[in-house]
């Protein structure tokens, strides 16, 4: 009975030696040095391939690829057409012409025709759908879209109950892309199936918690536009393109250098620094659109005095902070405007001197007794973490009575969606549009308690986002600006430096601002 | 016999009853909105509003747990907050990943544990028990992660002959997949195999002492026969015990391992879900990881009649 036993042991064991060698021929880089295929980390899954719908920034990266709404964002995140070739937009800005790109068609082969852009409006705009982004189109923030109507085979017009000058803006925004799809992408309930879309890439796998697997859409017939940002000539190099799930950042930067995979997107700059040396890598920054920022919240009893708020900006060195906070990568921004829009001009540059006896003079006056103050931050997200700890610092130097309160990350949104904070060291996501990014920080604290609620700020607010005059709009956003600067509702610190790490295998690759990694004209070699 | 099994098997219905509550009232006093977790800082209040209707999160909570524990006695689990994924389906996949590595981890670090903690005991104090002993010893005090770590750097940085993240199920590529399990496999046994290889030597060594083995000695058995006829077989008990403890709760908690590797088990789900506040589906896993331990364990009582006659006899 123990010979038995052992016997069996015995040839269990040998069978699990003869697999290991027969592993062992297989290297790790057998099947990575694949020049068709693009390899790109991503540190959590999609949650679903409704693009704008359930969806997290990865869903983001993938859909890019894969789905082409009529207008994107260039380079310099100004508008232009996608899926369109041409838009045309009436004198009162209530009405939007479309007129579709020549050869724009869907993966399963046939051409996307106007009644298709019909078709996918009236998805987004069922609210049912629980399109995140609805509140852009259905009037609850702005205007709201009438009618969605094909005017012939290539031409959509779309119209507005009331003028916008942001709808281009709203329509190009890249976590609510409002994708031209085939109606084959739903089941003849309704329900989603899978994205039938108009990009460089198609659709083809989704292995959850593991990979979504893109390839090559042979019939993509590009713009002929200049590439730039998300729009003009994109050309698919490489035959597959693979999201691949990797939660640990060590077990990226391990997979990174050991080439079996190409692209980390995004990789914290204290990381991205280890691999400064290694010659299989290569790190490309960029300033980013994500804003760092110390949110104030105005309701409170003790900071609601605009004088507490504006000596704790004035007790902040915010260049030296922005340097420390930022590993030297990015300039400090006290506009909520990233310094890479347009919108951002001179004006925005003006900031809270470092004046800690004008903030010592301000808290006396505002009769500052040393109330406590909670700094609301997480580790989960080491820069937010750091914007409380550097800023504890340099408040605790200037008498401010200053305690951090370390939450994990969904508490700490949580909370910020209650309002509930004094302090909250954040970071909003990017905003492609400096309209966007203003509606991040003001807005009706009855609906929005985190917001900074200035009739004021509201009301410039309002005409910035109506008028189509860029030089009034400008006017109107630097007046903002200032308003923010008197009433401190919060210190904008810096924007977060894009880091991607690529292969150097790679050629062609660019970060840019919106973050996304763009994987067509990209090509690898061996 | 079966009476006291059928008696084990009915304690698992109050002990997951009780998993039940605590799950869902720790998940609950968590702080962190679903909703909000999966809208990000997107600012749409009625999308909130309409969602927290459709997940019926706007209900008083006693209602949701009769709720959802109405439908998990009829095992329904319900579905994902985040995905919308059936957990059930979610679950099985995860845990076929999972049982792949842990599986194959514990069984080929009992079978080490067998063999050199008999030797180990066999030879106490000379320098094969020393040196056994003093490898038991650094295995117990390196974490799982740790030795993962190094493995990587070692076979999937330096020499580059593994790969160190993804995962390939065996039905698909069967080659290709246990190259994805070497590593992870690799971790777990050298984390694991310290402590049962210490209960097997101190186990032997308890047997060994014991009278019955003097006779067999004294009989002129070879000391072969006196350790495989009689010293080992009265060691398998508490090694099984160990064994089912050790397996079930690998199977449920392998989330550092799975994460360093990038596995898509069962533990990183959990783990997952707990960040994104998918209550479903941490409830789920929690209550299938409780049943899974309790399950083994019961497997591993209902071994011990076929290990060792006295208790079949004493039954």
């Amino acid at each position: 009975m123990i010979w038995m036993h052992r016997s069996y042991i015995r040839d269990a064991l040998r069978l699990v030696a003869l697999g290991l060698l027969a592993m062992l021929p297989h290297s790790a880089n057998s099947s990575s040095n694949d020049v068709d295929e693009i390899r790109v980390a991503i540190t959590s899954d999609i949650r679903s391939s409704y693009p704008g719908v359930n969806r997290v920034s990865f869903t983001d990266d993938v859909m890019i690829h894969v789905v082409e709404p009529l207008v994107a964002h260039r380079d310099d995140l100004s508008v232009a057409p996608l899926a369109a070739k041409v838009v045309e937009v009436s004198d009162d800005l209530t009405r939007f012409r479309f007129t579709l790109r020549e050869g724009l068609r869907f993966h399963n082969g046939e051409l996307a025709t106007a009644d298709d852009v019909v078709y996918s409006w009236g998805r987004v705009l069922d609210p049912d759908t629980g399109f995140q982004c609805l509140p852009f189109f259905d009037g609850s923030s702005g205007a709201r879209v009438e009618s969605v109507k094909a005017e012939d085979e290539k031409t959509v017009l779309i119209t507005l109950d009331k003028p916008s000058a942001v709808f281009l803006e709203q329509l190009a925004y890249v976590q609510c892309p409002v994708a031209v799809l085939h109606r084959d992408s739903w089941d003849k309930d309704g329900n989603w199936l899978s994205p039938i879309g108009t990009g460089p890439y198609r659709f083809v796998e989704w292995k959850k918690g593991r990979y979504v697997l893109l390839r090559r859409f042979d019939d993509y017939v590009p713009s002929s536009e200049p590439t730039s940002g998300l729009v003009g000539n994109k050309q698919a190099h490489v035959e597959y393109l693979r999201f691949l799930v990797i939660p640990d950042v060590m077990a990226t930067s391990a997979a990174l250098v050991s080439g079996q995979i190409d692209v980390v997107p995004l990789l914290a700059p204290i990381n991205a620094l280890e691999l400064r040396h290694n010659q299989r890598v290569v790190a490309m920054d960029h300033e980013g659109l994500s804003r760092r920022t110390l949110l104030i919240q105005t309701d409170d009893p003790v900071l609601s005095d605009s004088r507490i708020r504006r000596a704790m900006a004035h007790a902040l060195d915010l260049e030296q902070f922005a340097d420390v906070a930022s590993l030297g990568l990015s300039p400090h921004n006290p506009s909520t405007i990233p310094r890479s829009d347009a919108m951002h001009t001179d004006a925005h540059a003006t900031s809270w001197a470092y004046d800690p006896v004008l903030a010592k003079t301000l808290l006396d006056e505002a009769g500052y007794a040393g109330e406590e103050i909670v700094v609301m931050t997480s580790r989960s997200e080491q820069a937010i973490f750091d914007l409380a700890m550097i800023a504890e610092a340099m408040w605790s130097k200037a008498g401010i009575n200053v305690r951090i309160e370390v939450l994990d990350f969904g508490t700490l949104l949580t909370r910020y969606f209650a309002g509930n904070f004094q302090v909250a060291a954040f970071e909003f996501s990017p905003r492609l549009t400096a309209i966007m990014n203003m509606h991040t920080l003001i807005g009706d604290k009855e609906v929005s308690p985190a917001r900074w609620d200035d009739p004021r700020a509201q009301t410039l607010l309002q005409q910035a986002s109506a008028t189509v005059d860029r030089e009034i709009r400008q006017s109107l956003l630097d007046q903002i600006h200032y308003l923010m600067l008197d009433e401190t509702p919060t210190i904008n610190i810096y924007n977060a430096p894009i880091i991607d790490v690529v292969s150097s295998k790679l050629q062609g690759y660019q970060p840019w601002a919106g973050a996304n990694p763009r994987l067509w004209n990209v090509q690898k070699s061996e | 016999m079966s009476t006291y099994f059928l008696k084990r098997l009915l304690m698992i219905v109050p002990t997951l009853l009780l998993v039940t509550v605590t799950v869902f009232i720790v998940m609950r006093l968590v702080p962190g909105d679903p909703v909000v977790m999966m809208l990000g800082d997107i600012d749409n209040p009625e999308l909130v509003r309409q969602m927290r209707e459709e997940l019926r999160l706007d209900e008083p909570v006693i209602v949701q747990y009769f709720d959802w524990l109405g439908r998990i006695a009829l095992l329904d689990f319900g579905n994902s907050f985040v995905t919308g994924e059936p957990v059930v389906e979610t679950m099985l996949s995860r845990l076929g990943v999972t049982a792949q590595v842990v599986v194959i981890s514990v069984f080929l670090a009992t079978c080490l544990a067998v063999i050199f903690g008999t030797i180990a005991a066999w030879r106490q104090n000379r320098a094969s028990d020393l040196t056994i002993t003093m490898l038991a010893v650094g295995s117990m005090s390196v974490p799982a992660f740790w030795v993962g770590i190094a493995l990587i750097i070692v076979f999937g940085i330096k020499l580059q002959w593994l790969p160190t993240v993804g995962y390939v199920s065996p039905f698909d590529d069967l080659s290709e997949s246990l190259q994805f399990l070497v590593l992870p496999v690799l971790a777990l046994v050298v984390a694991e195999t310290g402590g049962l290889l210490r209960m097997v030597r101190s186990t032997t060594l308890d047997v060994l002492r014991k009278d019955y083995v003097t006779a067999a000695r004294a009989r002129g058995l070879t000391e072969r026969a006196v350790l495989f006829r009689h010293a080992l077989p009265n060691t398998l008990i508490p090694t099984a015990t160990l064994v089912g403890f050790t397996l079930g709760s690998l199977l449920g908690g392998a989330a550092v391992i799975e994460t360093v590797f990038t596995l898509p088990g069962l533990g990183r789900l959990l783990v997952e879900s707990v960040y994104a506040r998918d209550y479903v589906m941490v409830q789920g896993v929690m209550i299938f990881v409780a049943a899974i331990y309790v399950l083994v364990n019961l497997f591993v009582d209902m071994l011990y009649p076929l290990l060792d006659p006295r208790v079949r006899l004493q039954a």
